[in-house]
């Protein structure tokens, strides 16, 4: 697949001395949704910016379909942008709105208004096109802004933040719409957002950022199960982090030690050496209670160790279990509600229990990255 | 005493002094001078009387209503004079003075001329203008003229000018804020459908900023209206407009009843600029948060 879009080496500096992006390279490819992750103030924004057009790289070079854009002026690049809070003309009406770019790009007015009326429909707002966008909700003004940023049918749709001013189930819906929509047209999409559920369920890509710089690139998949660094492991989902020493170790396998237990963890390639200190994370849902009745499988390669149960909290679909183990920091575990019930015996406060993990879901870093 | 009639109480306090004082000297003037345009002039005096002969006189006779229109049309071109000016002035320092500070300060210094006198600033033009002036002396010595022309000084041009100069502070203020309301991801919007600067600027910016044209203008043209200080320095035989008349009718010409018709006539025609401008503002008005 070819790339749309190729960021090579880019640079922002503000005010002299915030680096908003530092020397970032990317390569999109055509018809990907990819989504720019990170917190805030790490530079999503100012990227998205840049490949717009709204601001100019202080170095390195932007280019579209090939083509070096990096000065080029917002108005002469084939890339739409749906705006934070919209941005909707607030003298025009919706119609007036998306219609906006249309007569300009040489479009005769029967074709426009027969596309306007098309992407109305599609948002589902055809019954709002003489509506001003001050009379709209957050949720159709979203949607507005949505079909005039494809209105010029773009190459590249460039969403800042779309959803973040909508309340968590209309934002769910929106999600499942612009997924569709995104299947629908073949269109890159580059979405950037703070909230990792948001990116895990609607990107193909998700590209992980802290200040100025990718931390790592990967499948939502691919970056949950395993994080380069205990960075993006503690940013995307939950993580139980835990010091640990390198007893000895094979091609595949090590073993390290930590309070007085040992864990046999699945190498991904790492170079280890015995006695280093290093890091393992393990995600509370992938650690269980094992009971030894046979319920988890075959677990005997499995790691075990015993920990006391300080607190618990119901989260409705989860029972998450904050244990203490020899006080280190306390460890996370998620049951399924369905697996607690079926036991009926979810451990009270204060019992001791059995912890089980996989080798395999364990990651382990050794902080040079 | 409950706390909603003591809430009352120090309302009355707060607000009768200001109220009280507009009263006294703007209803009641006015009050004044509405019942003297109705009476009839004995020179050396005038008596109580109830008939319209007065407002009869202003627009029978040439001499007044031409002074009229000629202070509405000098009100009219120092209004788009003047915006002209501003304009280009405030859109200069809202959208390409990047730095916050030197926007303020330019800002500052377009406006700080309303804190210097304006008799100065009228006299300011008087000297620029004048046959011994600023103007004459350098196209004298540039050769164009062989001796100064007191053509600059004492007609409608040197008012218009004066009257501009003046009036320009007040005119980019409005405006300024109008430009400063818009937000700028509506100018990137629009960038980003494909339009350049100048059709962003007329399909976005301009009709964006009307408000405050609107109350630009409106302020220049009635203050403009009401100016007797210019026409006075500055303005010739055919310069002279109605506030300078109606000052007459209270001075040398001994007439107070013309003087106060004459008055309400042009508070009549303020009125009504003032509420037809206020109507087109609350019509065009768009939340811009
Ligand atoms: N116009 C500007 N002038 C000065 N500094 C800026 C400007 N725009 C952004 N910055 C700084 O650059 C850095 C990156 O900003 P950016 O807006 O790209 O972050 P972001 O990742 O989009 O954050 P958020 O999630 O809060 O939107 C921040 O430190 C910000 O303060
Ligand atoms: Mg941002």
């Amino acid at each position: 697949m070819k790339n749309i879009v190729e960021l090579r080496g880019i640079s922002k500096t503000y005010a002299q001395t915030i680096k908003a992006v530092d020397d970032l390279s990317l390569d999109i490819a055509t018809g990907e949704f990819i989504t720019l992750l990170g917190p805030s103030g790490c530079g999503k924004t100012t990227t998205l910016r840049m490949i717009a057009g709204f601001e100019y790289p202080d170095k390195g070079s932007i280019l579209l379909e090939g083509n070096d854009v990096t000065e080029l002026p917002p108005y002469r690049r084939l890339v739409n942008t749906v705006f934070q809070d919209y941005a909707l003309f607030p003298h025009m009406t919706v119609a007036q709105n998306v219609s906006y770019g249309l007569r300009v790009s040489g479009i005769g007015k029967a074709e426009a208004d027969e596309r306007v009326s098309k992407l109305l429909d599609m948002v589902g707002l055809l019954e709002k096109a003489d509506t001003m966008p001050g009379q709209l909700s957050g949720g159709q003004r979203q949607r507005i802004a949505l079909a005039r940023g494809l209105s010029l049918e773009p190459r590249v749709l460039l969403l800042d933040e779309p959803m973040s001013a909508l309340d968590v189930k209309l934002r769910e819906q929106m999600q499942v719409e612009l997924k569709h929509l995104h299947e629908k047209l073949g269109i890159t999409f580059i979405l950037v957002t703070h909230d990792q559920q948001e990116a895990l369920v609607m990107s193909d890509r998700i590209v992980v950022m802290n200040e100025g710089r990718i931390m790592q690139i990967g499948t939502p998949t691919g970056l949950y199960d395993h994080p380069a660094t205990p960075y993006v492991a503690n940013f995307i989902g939950t993580s139980n982090m835990i010091d640990a020493v390198v007893e000895e170790f094979d091609a595949t396998m090590a073993s390290v030690s930590f309070a007085g237990n040992r864990l046999r963890v699945k190498l991904n390639g790492q170079k280890i050496r015995t006695g280093q200190k290093v890091q393992v994370s393990v995600r509370p849902e992938k650690a269980y209670l094992d009971y030894d009745d046979g319920t988890q499988g075959d677990t005997s390669a499995h790691n075990n160790f015993t920990a006391r149960v300080t607190e618990r909290f119901f989260y409705g679909n989860t029972l998450r279990l904050e244990l203490d183990v020899e006080g280190e920091p306390p460890f996370l575990v998620d049951m399924p509600l369905s697996l607690a019930l079926h036991n009926t015996q979810a451990p009270e406060q204060g019992s001791i229990v059995k912890v089980g993990v996989n080798p395999e879901n364990i990651n382990l870093f050794t902080g040079e990255d | 005493m409950t706390p909603r009639k003591r809430r009352r109480l120090i309302a009355i306090a707060v607000f009768s002094p200001p109220l009280l004082w507009t009263l006294l000297f703007m209803i009641v003037p006015y009050a004044i001078m509405f019942t003297y345009s109705f009476y009839t002039r004995q020179y050396p005096t005038f008596v109580p009387d109830f008939q319209f002969g007065n407002y009869a006189t202003i627009f029978m006779k040439e001499q007044y209503f031409q002074v009229i229109l000629r202070t509405l049309k000098i009100a009219t071109l120092v209004g788009f004079l003047s915006l002209m000016f501003a304009y280009p002035l405030a859109f200069f320092l809202v959208f390409k003075v990047e730095s916050q500070k030197v926007r303020t300060i330019l800002y500052t210094a377009v406006i700080a001329p309303l804190w210097v006198s304006y008799l100065l600033r009228a006299y300011t033009w008087k000297t620029i203008l004048g046959s011994e002036g600023v103007l004459n002396s350098f196209l004298v010595w540039v050769g164009i003229l062989d001796q100064p022309t007191d053509l600059f000084l004492y007609n409608q041009f040197s008012m218009v000018v004066t009257l501009t100069y003046i009036f320009i502070p007040f005119t980019v203020m409005p405006i300024y804020t109008a430009l400063e309301k818009i937000p700028r991801n509506l100018v990137e919007a629009s960038q980003d459908l494909g339009l350049g600067p100048v059709r962003t600027f007329i399909k976005v910016i301009f009709p964006l900023s009307l408000p405050g044209v609107l109350a630009g203008m409106t302020f220049t043209f009635c203050l403009t209206a009401g100016d007797f200080i210019a026409p006075f320095l500055v303005g010739g035989p055919d310069g002279s407009m109605v506030a300078s008349v109606i000052q007459s009718q209270f001075g040398s010409s001994l007439n107070w009843p013309l003087g106060s018709a004459l008055s309400m006539v042009m508070l009549a025609i303020i009125l009504t600029i003032i509420s037809i401008s206020d109507r087109l503002e609350r019509a065009g008005h768009i939340d811009l948060d």
